[in-house]
């Protein structure tokens, strides 16, 4: 009986080891292997009523580039932003970052792109009668990146925004100043009234 | 005493196959049949050529074109084959474009096939325009199913081409944009070579 468990035991483990490699191969390489992406807020929390500037900083890796949003040729797959609405918290003023222009190793046309890392700024705006507490808005980055020499499929990476509303009445520490200070969307005047001068 | 004789085997074939599949990353994949220095390369804006072993054999499968025509690749056999794996939405595949169709037709009467493989999830909507275009005459194909990627996938990236010699064996692979300068001189060789020799 031992042997048998003992034979199971190692088929088990042995089917496991063929079939393990087989899958992983099955995955393609996709855009989202070059962008990752962080979530930073120009606020600690956000009262009720009042908003609050959101960045989604996408990070490329070196060497590596995804197409603007609106790119310079009609093929090309643009970076796109989607966040959901939340009852009681509104988007507004999306900001994509300043494109450059990339230059191929074949001298193809050359693409308007982002590089590096890269925000793309929104502003939320909370409901004056929204419940305090913490909310997590989703949304979905598709990005198509590229270096001087091939592509890699276009994906859509998950994100999610963590906010924390709380009370009309309470305050908030503004936070991530100095990455803001490009954004000129609705949340812009606010952040730029707290910028040191 | 027979489990502890299983399971050191077993960790030993873990192990190898943990290094494979790590080799097999680095060797940009065909189950280890490429090799990781790419040959001298002609033209310095070309991607590089990674050259096969001699052994391995390439995989089989059978499609219809676009234009609506059956294509298998062993019945290539003698015939020199460059796939090259795709997308519109791809820069460097729209420059290389221009570098193979001339490949193609200054090569297709002296056993010299290329079989262009679109992963464009639009399909023809968006292929055929580019064929227009392109004036892209050589054989397409649109691997919706994952019929040609099911085999050769998953790929570093696109443009993606694998050239075949005349006996059906691997020959080259590359990732990234290819220009006639490096490629041309390579199609040559093979073509010059019988289906003995590959």
């Amino acid at each position: 009986m031992k042997q048998t468990i003992s034979r199971y035991y190692f088929l088990v483990l042995l089917s496991g080891f063929i079939i393990a490699p087989v899958l992983s191969t099955a995955q393609s390489a996709s855009s989202t292997e070059k962008v990752k992406t962080k979530i930073k807020l120009s606020q600690n929390v956000i009262p009720a009523g009042d908003s609050a500037a959101v960045a989604v900083v996408m990070k490329v890796d070196e060497g590596w580039h995804v197409n603007a949003n609106e790119p310079s040729q009609d093929y090309l797959i643009g970076t796109a932003l989607n966040i959901d609405t939340l009852s009681g918290i509104t988007v507004s003023g999306m900001q994509y970052p300043d494109s450059e222009r990339f230059t191929f190793a074949f001298a193809g046309e050359p693409p308007d792109v982002y590089q590096g890392k890269a925000p793309i700024f929104v502003t939320l705006k909370t409901a004056p009668d929204l419940k305090p507490g913490s909310y997590t808005l989703p949304g979905t980055l598709r990005v198509q990146a590229c270096d001087d020499k091939s592509c890699m499929a276009p994906s859509t990476l998950d994100i999610a925004i963590p906010v924390e509303v709380v009370a009309a009445e309470i305050g908030f520490k503004s936070i991530n100043q100095d990455l803001f200070s490009d954004y000129t969307g609705t949340s812009a005047k606010k952040i730029l009234k707290r910028m040191p001068k | 005493m027979k489990f502890l004789i299983y399971s050191s085997v077993l960790i030993f074939l873990t192990a190898c196959g943990a290094k494979q599949n790590e080799s097999s990353r680095q060797q940009m994949q065909q189950s280890g049949s490429i090799q990781t220095q790419p040959v001298e390369r002609l033209d310095s804006t070309s991607s590089p050529l990674y050259p096969a072993k001699k052994e391995a054999q390439a995989a089989d499968f059978k499609i219809t074109l676009l234009s609506g025509e059956p294509f298998r690749l062993s019945d290539q056999k003698g015939k020199v084959v460059l796939m090259n794996v795709w997308a519109t939405w791809c820069a460097p595949c729209r420059d290389e474009t221009p570098d193979l169709v001339d490949l193609y037709e200054k090569y297709k009467d002296q056993g010299y096939v290329t079989l262009g493989v679109s992963v464009d999830e639009q399909a023809e909507s968006v292929v055929r325009p580019f064929m227009e275009e392109y004036d892209v005459t050589y054989p397409m194909y649109i691997d919706k199913d994952e019929t040609v990627m099911g085999k050769y996938g998953p790929t570093m990236g696109i443009p993606t081409t694998y050239i075949i010699g005349r006996k059906g064996n691997l020959r080259y692979f590359a990732v990234g944009a290819l220009t006639n300068k490096e490629l041309e001189p390579r199609i040559k060789e093979f073509l010059a070579e019988s289906t003995k020799t590959d």
